[in-house]
């Protein structure tokens, strides 16, 4: 297996690092060969994604997405039917942040926090200045006990169709 | 080499941790990680 000529440290773990990544781009060739019919997105057209978003009462509504590659997304997708990722690659993406089991679920919350962060982040003119970002959830569990002012309430619905603008 | 973490504006923490927390099934509190660390160390396992 060629290492890719990667910059960082040449310590142990690093090399490991680098054999890992090198795999992943291996598997990626695979299911490049193997579902030829998956479209891979290109850097951009998570843009796209952002803009239809406001349709996420029509789960027909990811523009991205041929029919062909919904239906073979959806055998990962959410329960409730909804695609849960516009492509195999984003559903990977959030996958690999996920500690212990990866569930539909777990894949839904998580993509709807990244979503928020995401958003949030555009909202505020920093995504452009930020490196790198990403949301992860844990697995240990958190008191669900929460006190009536420390969630300042803009209700959901309220909040999807006009979200709360940064200062 | 260290990524540095960025110093986010208040509002825009308050207003990410007040909106996941609502509108996210099953979350009730977010963390927002402030540690620098060397690149490729950064991702949680």
């Amino acid at each position: 297996m060629v290492i890719l000529d990667l910059g960082g440290f040449d310590d142990g773990a690093e090399m490991a690092r680098r054999t890992v990544c090198c795999s992943l781009l291996q598997i990626r060739k695979t299911a490049l060969y193997a579902f030829g019919n998956l479209i891979w997105p290109t850097p951009g057209q998570s843009e796209g994604k952002e803009k239809s978003d406001d349709g996420s009462s029509n789960p027909a509504g990811k523009s991205t997405s041929s029919p062909d590659t919904r239906k073979n997304i959806r055998v990962l997708g959410a329960p409730n039917g909804r695609a849960c990722a516009t492509s195999a690659c984003e559903i990977c993406r959030l996958a690999v942040r996920i500690d212990g089991e990866v569930t539909p679920e777990r894949v839904e919350i998580l993509q709807e926090a990244d979503d928020i962060v995401v958003h949030e982040i555009k909202t505020a003119g920093l995504y452009r200045q930020i490196c790198q970002l990403f949301t992860v959830p844990f697995s240990v569990r958190s008191v669900r006990v929460m006190s009536a002012t420390s969630a300042p309430t803009p209700t959901p619905a309220a909040s999807a169709r006009s979200p709360p603008r940064m200062a | 080499m260290t990524a540095d973490w960025v110093p986010l504006p208040n509002e825009g923490l308050k207003c990410i941790s007040s909106r996941i927390v609502n509108e996210v099934k099953d979350i009730n509190r977010v963390l927002y990680d402030i540690t620098s660390k060397p690149l490729g160390t950064i991702e949680w396992e």
